[in-house]
């Protein structure tokens, strides 16, 4: 190994379950806790900080730096064939899956993108044509324009590690389109129905996922498989017999084609990431056997998710990326408090590797800059190895 | 238990959302009295499907199908209720707060306390506090519950607190509280009476509220 540590260099170590100088970090952050965090460290003021429709914020070179981070990553580009058709009465927006999303304003001024339009909701499956349904079209060349340059710049320029982010979520998509409750109902009651949407998702998905490998795949050390929220904050969304049945054999087959492009395209390096909030244990090992190396964001308070029994009995063959807790700590504990989950994170989860140390969720514009900071701080002196 | 209420009890259990208000229609037809049907075919299988799903044998899925079948069925049978001067267990308004559209977990709630036998007046997501305090005034509820996924938003929790106690209408009422960031150290703090950590704990809460 390295006797000078880079970010990539540690990030790497971290994935093939090695001890580097120090865990590495990585950041989620929202738009106005990114705005407070750099004002808070001293660093100048952006114009026109561009964020997603989550309000996450890519953040700047010298905050990652300020702070410690190792990770940046790189996103498709915008559609060159599709734009927007003008927003519904309510100030819905439409996406290109014709899924609505307005604007919420939270306590403090600041906003969150909610859905509020499911272009599949209600309508029972033997009346909806999936066939004629508009779905986005994968192919589209603006997804790629460029990307494989800024991935190859960003390779070249930093040392930071980089995270691919191209398709977006299957089953998560799911509940877009035909409402969360009523894509839940679903799996009971129209199993095969949920099966053709999720294949429907799936093909588009891997058709990005594909593209944004092509171009980028050797560049990356982590490809995130988006999001898939299996859990709610007590219990795994539905029963392991859905998921065997019905969920996982299509997430696998998405996972699966991810890992096949990446050995294609140059990337057998790098490591597949799957994201899921909540309490999902009951299906990690699957997860595990389907091919996924980094799971992310760990909440330690669901039952099930507690940090020190998934590092011993997970531990060999996962990575944990995320892990401190954002319903609590970060949001209302005291720096003393942060600092001290900060460490209990990287006593449970660090020895040997297999810890990139970052938040459970987005930063949000509720969690004062101090305490991100502080969470930073301790992480840069408690994570020595 | 009567062959007609057993079948309403099962399609409930079941999920059979097409067939409870037939199966409801069934027993009323029959003769059956609106508060047996009630409490035999329709709060019995909410409370066996909510103690399944606290012991992990069925999951949110299931108890949103049995739910709806419960309601499906409480819809037909509710002018039969009201007829015979059947009195719910308590009246509930429930809502999620002001700046958050999230709305799974409040309405699994709602259907829970409704299943256990409780009136629900489900104002919706995004509720300000001072529509709390004016549905509070309009219904004289028994309990107001209170749902928020974000932490950015549960502190508008301790805002209709508050007010509530402010304007006066928090005399003789419950309040209840839930949703992910939630817990009962935070109820604790807010001054809230009652936290559930998930639908069917609510409901069970809420009937040891009106107690």
């Amino acid at each position: 190994m390295s006797d000078i540590w880079t970010s990539r260099s540690r990030i790497e170590a971290a994935l093939n379950h090695q001890e580097a100088d120090r865990v590495p970090l990585d950041l989620s952050i929202t738009l106005n806790a990114y705005i407070n965090l750099r004002k808070y460290l001293g660093l100048p003021a952006e114009e026109n900080v561009q964020a997603d429709r989550f309000f996450e914020v890519q953040p700047s070179h010298d905050l990652l730096e300020a702070l410690g981070v190792d990770v940046t990553y790189v996103r498709l580009g915008k559609s060159r064939n599709w734009s927007p058709p003008p927003p519904l009465e309510d100030g819905t927006v439409l996406d290109a899956w014709r899924v609505g999303r307005k604007l919420v304003k939270l306590p403090g001024g600041s906003y969150l993108n909610e859905v509020s339009y499911c272009p599949l909701e209600g309508l029972e499956p033997t009346d909806l044509d999936l066939d004629s349904f508009p779905w986005p079209d994968p192919h589209d060349p603006g997804f790629t324009d460029g990307l494989e340059e800024e991935a190859r710049r960003l390779y070249e320029e930093t040392d930071l590690a980089l995270m691919g982010r191209f398709g977006g979520p299957v089953m998560e998509l799911a509940t877009y389109l035909r409402s969360f409750e009523g894509w839940l109902m679903d799996l009971i009651l129209y199993p095969d129905f949920a099966k053709e949407m999720l294949n429907r998702i799936a093909d588009i998905q891997i058709a990005l996922d594909e593209a944004g490998i092509r171009a980028a795949g050797k560049y990356l050390s982590i490809f995130k498989l988006s999001g898939e929220d299996l859990g709610t904050q007590t219990s795994t969304l539905f029963s392991y017999q859905v998921w065997q049945d019905l969920i996982y054999p299509i997430l696998a087959r998405r996972w699966k084609a991810a890992r096949k492009a990446l050995d294609k395209h140059g990337g057998s390096h790098v490591k597949l990431m799957l994201h899921s909030d909540g309490a999902f244990r009951p299906f990690i090992q699957d997860i595990i056997d389907a091919g996924v190396d980094v799971l992310d964001p760990i909440q330690g308070v669901c039952p099930g998710m507690e940090l020190e029994g998934l590092k011993r009995d997970f531990g060999q063959n996962l990575v944990f990326h995320g892990s401190v807790d954002t319903q609590y700590y970060l949001p209302r504990g005291s720096v003393e408090e942060v600092e001290q989950e900060t460490r209990n994170c990287i006593d449970a989860l660090g020895k040997d590797g297999g810890l990139i140390l970052g938040p459970s969720h987005f930063i949000q514009p509720d969690v004062p800059p101090e305490n991100t900071a502080a969470m930073y701080r301790t992480a840069l002196e408690y994570g020595k190895y | 238990m009567e062959e007609k209420i057993q079948a309403v009890y099962e399609a409930v259990i079941q999920g059979a959302m097409a067939d409870t208000s037939g199966l409801v229609q069934e027993t009323i037809d029959a003769g059956f009295e609106a508060d047996v049907i009630l409490k035999e075919g329709l709060i019995a299988p909410m409370s066996e499907i909510g103690q399944k799903f606290e012991a992990g044998e069925v999951y949110v899925p299931e108890m949103l199908i049995s739910a709806k079948s419960m309601k499906f069925g409480l819809e037909l049978l509710r002018p039969h209720l009201v007829a015979a001067d059947v009195q719910p267990l308590g009246k509930v308004i429930i809502g999620t707060v002001q700046g958050d559209l999230h709305d799974i977990g409040k309405n699994l709630v709602g259907m829970m306390m409704e299943g256990a036998g409780f009136e629900v007046i489900d104002m919706g997501v995004d509720v300000k506090p001072e529509e709390i305090i004016k549905a509070i005034s309009e219904h004289k509820p028994n309990i107001v519950a209170m749902s928020a996924l974000l932490t950015t938003t549960m502190g508008n929790m301790k805002t209709a607190i508050t007010m509530m106690e402010d304007a006066g209408v928090n005399k003789g009422i419950s309040v209840m509280i839930g949703g992910a960031p939630v817990t009962q150290d935070y109820a604790d703090e807010i001054g809230a009476d009652g936290f559930g950590i998930d639908a069917s704990q609510a409901a069970s809460l809420a009937k040891k509220l009106v107690e």
